[in-house]
């Protein structure tokens, strides 16, 4: 390859990677965390607690669930989740404010659970697939990203390939150095290549269906009309356990369409979204049509789709792609700053005023997406346990105050950049950080101890569990905090 | 399981650096006879079908997903234990099989 082509690949790398990252950084971090959406949505909402988990389905429950259900059935997409071992709850759920929420319901009892009013795992499952812009404006914006996502890749193989033999498994041991920030970007990107690519692609065609000419139009809701004649609720326990025979296994959610009510089969089952349903004729209660047969090629689609969403398996593979999604973050993070670090370094020769200024501005805005994403993640979880329950429009002021932690961040970067203190804001905002993490499970045993003691005595150790691993983050952030305060700012 | 799939894993991939000419040029070590390389290779290519025939025995459905992506993190782990601690390696290499280059 000639070196105009290499370089050209180069300027593609190192620009759409810049400008792309911004905004992947945010979509990968919230994309590992929604792969614990459920287990997140529960600890967000800890009076469920005190409830204990549930075996069976009643009657009664999904009489209430069909009752919820008919309050927002003129909003687009609604559906009732069944309880799963993940979520042993009956959800009511309908897409509002570019997310979904709803109510929660005992499955035996069949009372509407008094939980707070959150945004939950569902808000962060929505900054991963919309920016939680909205979801079709939104979803553009994450598909082109995803596209400069896939440039990015390609590019990257391309000029890293000719040194890749000789660079394998090689990482200059000294983190301070530019050297270690490009082979950590390097190794971490060629060994986690395979997984990049599935997940570049697998996004992309989650997206992309919507903008062909033949996609679903945007969701319009239609208001509930003034004198509907209240319809009588079907029989749905009997229609369950039809399904569930139907499926040899429960289902994971059921819709309602004008005619049929539809079950859709459990998402743990296939590596691939099959979407298997049965439906049922919901005058009669007969079964009017199921799931067909697929080709070789939807079934390649759906396998990588249902790859990306990771509901298949058990929860090791979620650990595994956590994992996976992490380290594919601390590549991007490590990306931006390799960029900050050489134009830093370039900054000694150069003499341009106007230059300088930019590139400490991104330097700045690198910064602050990278720990403003943190920072305000872990914002989102304190004001779960801060904001009053009862206040007004709660939900709105958890997400709020998380825009406002992540902008006001960035904003803190930027100054910080060009008033040359890096090192301060640095050590400032992993302080922050650790700060937060490290005493989040204690605020958590003063709000809410009561639920929690509940949950342990209903073997219910979730809420432990995440409270331990927010913890653990907080060590490891404060270990970052003292290793930045001793090195410096490189 | 998981642990014995990891840690079959991660020893067929340092067979994988211990077979690697590059790695042995870069820590100035030199082959002590021509099988190495080969011994080292298979016990790499075997290490790794056992534990990817260990992913699809006890996770049937995803275990080859498992498999790559558990391969993945070992490499980086690897990789990074080689920048960090390459006396691990370089020691191994003298002890068992290399002389040190004639400078």
């Amino acid at each position: 390859m000639n070196k105009k082509t290499l370089s050209f690949f180069r300027i593609c790398h190192q620009w759409i990677g810049l400008i792309g990252g911004w905004f992947l950084f945010l979509i990968f971090i919230s994309g590992t965390i929604s792969i614990f959406d459920k287990e997140i949505t529960q600890w967000m909402q800890p009076e469920l607690g005190q409830h204990p988990i549930a075996k069976t389905i009643s009657s009664k429950a999904l009489n209430q669930s069909f009752a919820s259900w008919e309050k927002y059935k003129h909003i687009h997409k609604n559906l009732i989740a069944l309880p799963t071992d993940r979520d042993p709850y009956i959800r009511v759920l309908h897409f509002q404010d570019n997310m979904l929420q709803g109510v929660v319901i005992d499955p035996r009892e069949g009372n509407i659970l008094p939980v707070r009013a959150t945004g939950g795992g569902y808000f962060i499952d929505s900054l991963h697939n919309n920016l939680f812009i909205g979801r079709y404006i939104g979803g553009a914006i994450v598909l082109i990203i995803g596209i400069a996502f896939l440039l990015v890749l390609i590019s990257g193989v391309i000029i890293y390939l000719p040194t890749l033999i000789k660079n394998a498994f090689f990482i200059y041991h000294k983190p301070t150095t530019l050297r270690f920030k490009s082979d950590i970007h390097t190794i971490t990107g060629l060994f986690f290549l395979p997984f990049l690519f599935i997940v570049c692609i697998s996004g992309i065609l989650f997206l992309a269906p919507r903008y062909m000419p033949n996609g679903a139009p945007p969701p319009i809701s239609t208001p509930p009309k003034q004198a509907a004649i209240k319809q009588q609720p079907p029989e749905l326990l009997p229609l369950l356990k039809k399904a569930e025979t139907h499926f040899n296994s429960m289902p994971s959610s059921i819709v309602f369409t004008k005619k049929e009510i539809k079950f859709f089969e459990g998402d743990q089952q296939h590596i691939a979204r099959f979407k298997n349903y049965i439906s049922f004729d919901k005058k009669t209660g007969q079964p009017t049509s199921s799931s067909t047969n697929i080709t070789p090629l939807t079934l390649l689609n759906k396998t990588l789709l249902r790859i990306h969403t990771v509901r298949a398996g058990d929860i090791l593979l979620r650990i595994v792609f956590a994992t996976m999604g992490l380290f594919s973050s601390i590549l991007i993070a490590y990306g931006l700053l390799f960029y900050s670090q050489k134009k830093r370094n370039s900054q000694l020769s150069t003499r341009s005023i106007p230059r300088l200024y930019v590139d400490k501005t991104i330097e700045g805005i690198n910064i602050g997406i990278i720990m403003g994403s943190l920072i305000a993640i872990t914002t989102l979880l304190w004001l779960n346990r801060l904001l009053p329950v009862s206040l007004t429009d709660r939900m709105h002021w958890e997400i709020r105050g998380f825009f406002i932690t992540f902008f006001l961040i960035i904003c803190c970067g930027i100054i910080a950049s060009l008033c040359d203190k890096i090192k301060l804001v640095w050590i400032s905002l992993m302080g922050i950080l650790s700060s937060l993490c490290l005493f989040l499970p204690f605020l958590d045993y003063i709000q809410t101890g009561r639920y929690l003691n509940a949950a342990i005595n209903n073997h219910n150790y979730l809420y432990v569990t995440i409270d331990a691993i927010i913890f653990l983050f907080g060590v490891v952030f404060l270990r970052l905090y003292f290793y930045i305060q001793k090195k410096g700012k490189n | 399981m998981f642990i014995l799939v990891f840690i079959i894993n991660f020893l067929s991939l340092f067979f994988l650096i211990c077979a690697l000419n590059i790695i042995r040029a870069r820590y100035k070590l030199t082959e002590n006879s021509l099988m190495e390389s080969v011994i080292y290779k298979s016990g790499f290519t075997l290490f790794n079908v056992i534990s990817l025939l260990l992913c699809l025995y006890y996770w049937s459905n995803p275990g080859w997903l498992i498999w790559i992506n558990l391969t993945s993190i070992n490499a980086l782990i690897m990789a990074l234990c080689l920048g960090f601690y390459p006396q691990l390696y370089t020691k191994w290499m003298k002890l068992f099989h290399c002389n040190q280059a004639p400078k």
